[in-house]
């Protein structure tokens, strides 16, 4: 599964919502269960899991799939 | 479970961790503790919650000052009889895990102080109810080694291991050691805890965590359920490093914090009993006017002079009553007591039932001379008129001594605005008043 992917589902099952309500585009807000708070769950949750570190202004700027995905590929390579 | 969460920080991300295993109710408003705990919103009551936690987090943010802290400790017992009120030593958790337990980008983000990873630790503080505690034995359940000369028994944990054990917690020993190095140990002097006071035990010398996996599946239960002492921080940090659900307790270990209900039985049932009547009356109250309610509840009084039993209860009403207390004088039981004994005093108490049940002492009025010192009503009994009552009795008692003019006193405090102006509605004078007090009197007909 490519990072992408693999990130789709991660956030899915951490909102506890399907799979197919993710896509690259979704943004914080555009599903309920992806509120402010569960955004910084969201963003912690992430760094434990990939091994990445958000700088501070990345936090609220990184509010969709794409541009989060975009930071842990950053950092990964 | 229905677990009641206030803290000086922003806990928001927390209550969705702990989410998942129970429910939690948080205060609306940031870092409102004291606010909350002095004058709990109805929502608070509605939610009647099973366990209160206080959680207080000194590292960035204003913590309240260890007389607040107190004052809201009173409060919430007051307004929430039998419920535990549990402050989890958060520092010595803090310490424990080290720097990782904080994360200050989040704090300037979010006032949330903590990692992910300490929030975690965190909320197996909190949830799930722990089952069992496994324990080491040399030089935590006793001081000394077994087998190298005579063993001192830590009587006061092993009691409280043993309560714990009465209560249906199972205790498991996970000890380094030899079996028959045990024996003389165990015959110590003043050794509590026997043996067969343990559901299983492992005495040998494989890595604790893999000996607590076992144990949990001998038993059936999950890892999460188990809280983990030993005096070893080496021991500690293996069983944090290799089985993360088991919630590690700082040593000396503070058993109250895992197992907040089982320490306190008795006043389960009182908080039961409690809850089951508040639910009552609500669904009484539902469509009716406040009379007709209040008509309904077939409310039984009880008013007259203060009796030697009852000195106690008056000191702590005295203490934790924020919002109905006209000076919130707080007075230890030996002045109360002295008040009762001195002939120029005179303490009148209330006690209250209704068809639903028994709230037992909830108010008291103090006078000196001819003078109203103080009026305290329990956060359990306002809103049912009574103060009326208690007032018209302390009218007629003071009378009969000879007073003919009575004067009194509302105190401005941080909580007690809705009493402001309850001596007008009793139809006293005003006589001054300044931003901070109102002085009154009234003739006595």
């Amino acid at each position: 599964m490519d990072l992408e992917n693999d990130f789709i589902s991660f956030a899915a099952s951490l909102f506890g919502v399907e799979s197919s309500l993710i896509s690259p585009e979704t943004s914080m807000g555009d599903i309920p269960q992806w509120d402010s708070v569960m955004h910084l769950r969201l963003v912690m949750e992430t760094e434990a899991k990939y091994g990445v570190s958000f700088p501070m202004q990345k936090v609220l700027e990184a509010t969709s799939v794409s541009s989060i995905v975009s930071l842990i590929k950053e950092q990964l390579l | 479970m229905k677990v009641a969460l206030l803290s000086n920080v922003t806990v928001s991300v927390l209550k969705t961790l702990l989410s998942e295993t129970v429910d939690v109710w948080v205060p609306p408003g940031f870092g409102a503790l004291v606010e909350t705990a002095l004058s709990p919103p109805e929502e608070m009551y509605a939610f009647s919650p099973d366990i209160i936690f206080l959680l207080i987090d000194r590292k960035f943010a204003g913590a309240p000052s260890l007389g607040d802290e107190e004052s809201s400790l009173k409060s919430l017992r007051e307004c929430f009889p039998g419920t535990p009120v549990v402050v989890p030593d958060i520092s010595a958790l803090a310490e424990e895990i080290g720097e990782s337990f904080y994360d200050e980008r989040m704090w300037t983000l979010a006032s949330i102080p903590w990692s992910l990873s300490g929030m975690k630790e965190i909320a197996k503080l909190i949830a799930p109810l722990k089952k069992a505690v496994a324990v080491d034995l040399d030089e935590t359940l006793w001081k000394g080694i077994a087998g190298e000369g005579k063993v001192v028994v830590r009587k006061e944990f092993q009691e409280q291991l043993l309560r714990l054990k009465k209560k249906g917690v199972l205790l498991v020993a996970l000890s380094k050691n030899n079996e028959e190095d045990l024996a003389g140990a165990w015959n110590s002097e003043g050794m509590v805890l026997s043996p067969d006071d343990f559901v299983a035990k492992k005495i040998n010398w494989q890595k604790k965590s893999d000996n607590l996996l076992s144990v949990a599946e001998e038993l059936g239960i999950g890892v999460e359920a188990f809280v983990f002492i030993d005096d070893n921080p080496a021991e500690r940090a293996e069983m944090r490093a290799c089985l993360s659900e088991v919630a590690v307790s700082p040593f000396p270990p503070d058993i109250d914090t895992f197992f907040p209900s089982a320490g306190r039985g008795v006043m389960g049932e009182e908080r039961s009993a409690f809850y089951q009547a508040e639910r009552r009356r609500r669904e009484t109250a539902a469509g009716k006017n406040l009379d007709d309610y209040l008509q309904s509840l077939e409310m039984r009084l009880e008013i007259r002079e203060l009796s030697e039993e009852e000195v106690s209860r008056v000191s702590e009403l005295s203490q934790r009553s924020n919002q109905f207390n006209l000076t919130t004088n707080r007075y230890s039981e030996e002045e109360v007591l002295a008040f009762l004994h001195d002939p120029s005093h005179f303490i009148a108490v209330l006690k209250v039932a209704d068809r639903f049940g028994d709230l037992g002492l909830v108010a008291f009025v103090h006078a000196s001379g001819s003078h109203i010192v103080d009026f305290v009503m329990s956060c359990r009994a306002m809103n049912r008129k009574l103060e009326f009552q208690i007032e018209s009795f302390v009218e007629k008692e003071l009378k009969k001594r000879g007073v003919s003019r009575i004067t009194s006193l509302w105190r401005r405090t941080a909580k007690n605005a809705p009493v402001k102006d309850i001596y007008e509605r009793m139809g006293f004078t005003l006589l001054s008043e300044s931003e901070e007090e109102k002085y009154y009197e009234r003739i006595l007909g």
